[in-house]
């Protein structure tokens, strides 16, 4: 179903939001600092634009938090903790609307996802990056996975339902007639990255000199991993509070960190940095895509602009790309 | 929905030192629904959490068709196997499990299987010499070379005496003492003296060095990698496939392993063992 919205009711809409759910859209930390999903609590937002620029953390932190309390350990009782508020990802970009779906496969029997990702809604937005000089080419229609998806027209905001949730959504005054699809002749989306050629430029150049030179170049620090939205490895530690209550927490790990696969017996099987940087590559461009049918990546760019040491993974596979072209 | 992060119940209901850092623990779980399903194969293993102190993956040491001892062998070498070298009867712990692809059985009847093993790497070749006895007569030969530092470390030596009857036992350590009266050296140099046959099976678990050079050896004496079995062991902590910490390759040592084929094992990860 879809129904347009006009511009000046924006936030109305977000305002009705919350009256059943807590709504995060994206705001700056500070003024002229990094965007973040924030809880738009007092915060005034009819000065919301659909246009921001990525946020540093994914709106995927939501489900799948960088650190979470899984279970509570009581007299040799485990319990789950839950959490059950109502939460709405306002203006989440199509490439965070497509790393959730892939999660959503890659956790779909994980119950601490399943519980967060059940009860919040994804209002997803036509591609908010300003500063992206990456060419997006996703449109909403063949995009799943979100209840609602605006997109931004001159006059207008068309709002296309993605689910039911979406529909119930939908029937709130503040949208107005029902509309037709326009039968526009919309290009096939053009993949921006090549997976098939990535995929075995990757695995033909392991142990090749683009690994062996960029691995100088990275710091191994791993921030990478944590705003990118589709890295998800993770640990479990226990914690105990000064009242002897245990908590088990899981805390996302990066593979890049020296003690990502470290055993007792100082055994590293990882040891090299080289070989830790090459598995971050391999993981989301060769096994992913054997395991999942869907790469570790959806170009939401956040790796780039944050690495503090300025790769580019584009540059990087690109060169891996050449290097296995070459030893053809 | 089940939750596969949620461990069950189960406390420890015996304590049997089997060297001076090294104990048997006999566990059972608590509730009789969970003791009714938990059914595992040698090769298994399962992921023991001691509240406070985590979780830490231990292979599966008992006879699976023993429902009344589920054991793991449990050695003090970081703050939670400390722990639970220093458990009492009755204290409590969790199990999550079986885990794991544990050994293919179906493969290793009607063949002569050489069991290779050194240090703890006995405990998931005891589970799979227990299973065996259950049906002694559905299998050939067994070779059975198990090496380790020190006399004292020959673990589950209680089980020798019945072994012999099923199997040929060669025992080899590095460091003797005035006790020992067997072979000195590592486990290679046991396999170096025996005559093997290129169909023979093998199962080897140890710790990554003996690995390598019982395969160089295994090979030299033309077992097929396809029949050549290894228990790897990586970091863990989902064991269930997802956080990735034991992947090989793309390979999960959680579900496609523990046991791999030399010949699997090559494809993931051609360095390893070389």
């Amino acid at each position: 179903m879809i129904k347009t919205l006009a511009k000046d009711r924006l936030a109305d809409f977000v305002a009705e939001l919350k009256k059943e759910s807590s709504v995060f859209l994206p705001m700056p930390k500070e003024k002229g600092g990094d965007f973040l999903f924030q809880n738009a609590v007092d915060t005034d937002i009819s000065h919301l634009k659909l246009e921001q620029p990525i946020t540093l953390m994914p709106p995927s932190v939501f489900l799948f938090p960088l650190r979470e309390e899984i279970i509570e350990i009581k007299n040799n009782r485990y319990s789950a903790k839950e959490d059950t508020t109502p939460v709405v990802l306002f203006s989440v970009p199509a490439a965070d609307v497509k790393a959730i779906n892939r999660l959503d496969v890659v956790l779909a029997d994980d119950s601490f996802y399943r519980q967060k990702r059940d009860k919040t809604l994804i209002i997803g937005v036509q591609d908010a990056l300003p500063d992206n000089i990456f060419h997006q080419a996703l449109s909403p229609e063949r995009l799943r996975g979100f209840d609602l998806f605006l997109e931004s027209e001159p006059d207008s905001f068309l709002a296309i339902s993605g689910s039911e949730k979406g529909d119930e959504l939908l029937k709130s005054n503040l949208f107005g007639q029902e509309v037709e699809m326009v039968q526009e002749n919309r290009e096939e989306p053009k993949p921006t990255l090549d997976l098939k050629r990535i995929s075995w430029a990757v695995e033909k150049t392991k142990g090749g000199k683009v690994w062996q030179k960029w691995a100088k170049v990275c710091l191994g620090c791993g921030i990478c991993s944590y705003v990118c939205p589709l890295c998800f490895c993770y640990q479990l530690t226990d914690q105990i509070d000064l009242k002897g209550k245990i908590i088990r927490t899981r805390e996302q790990s990066s593979c890049l960190l020296a003690d990502f696969d470290q055993m007792a017996g100082d055994i590293n099987p990882q040891e090299d940095f080289v070989d830790r940087f090459y598995h971050w590559y391999h993981h989301k461009f060769v096994q992913m895509p054997q395991e999942y049918g869907f790469s570790g990546c959806v170009n939401c760019g956040r790796c780039v602009k944050y690495c503090p040491a300025g790769i580019n993974f584009r540059e990087v596979l690109d060169e891996a790309i050449k290097e296995a072209e070459d030893g053809e | 929905m089940e939750n596969s992060l949620i461990p069950m119940p189960a406390s420890i209901t015996q304590i049997k030192p089997e060297g001076q850092q090294t104990k048997l623990l006999v566990l059972k779980l608590i509730n009789s629904q969970d003791r009714d399903r938990f059914k595992f194969i040698p090769g298994q293993f399962l992921q023991l959490s001691v509240p406070g102190f985590g979780e830490a993956p231990f292979s599966i040491a008992s006879d699976p068709k023993n429902k009344e001892r589920l054991e793991i062998l449990v050695q003090s070498v970081g703050s939670l196997t400390k722990r639970l070298c220093q458990a009492k009867k009755g204290d409590l712990v969790g199990i999550r499990g079986p885990l794991g692809n544990g050994f293919p059985l179906e493969k290793l009847k009607n063949k002569n299987i050489v069991f290779v093993s050194g240090g703890c790497g006995i405990v998931p070749m005891r589970s799979l010499m227990l299973d065996i006895q259950n049906g002694r007569e559905e299998f050939g030969k067994i070779s059975f070379f198990y090496g380790c530092k020190t006399p004292q470390e020959l673990f589950f030596s209680s089980d020798y005496a019945s072994w012999k009857e099923s199997a040929d036992l060669c025992f080899i350590v590095e460091k003797p003492d005035s006790s020992w009266h067997g072979p000195k050296g590592m486990v290679t140099d046991l396999l170096k003296k025996a005559q093997l046959n290129s169909q023979d099976r093998a199962v080897i678990c140890g710790p990554p060095i003996m690995i390598k050079f019982v395969i160089k050896e295994l090979i030299r004496q033309h077992l097929r990698p396809n029949n050549i079995y290894l228990s790897l062991e990586r970091r863990m902590s989902c064991g269930i496939g997802i956080c990735q910490h034991c992947v090989i390759g793309s390979k999960y040592v959680c579900q496609d392993g523990p046991i791999f084929t030399l010949a699997e094992i090559r494809t993931e990860e051609p360095t390893l063992f070389q």
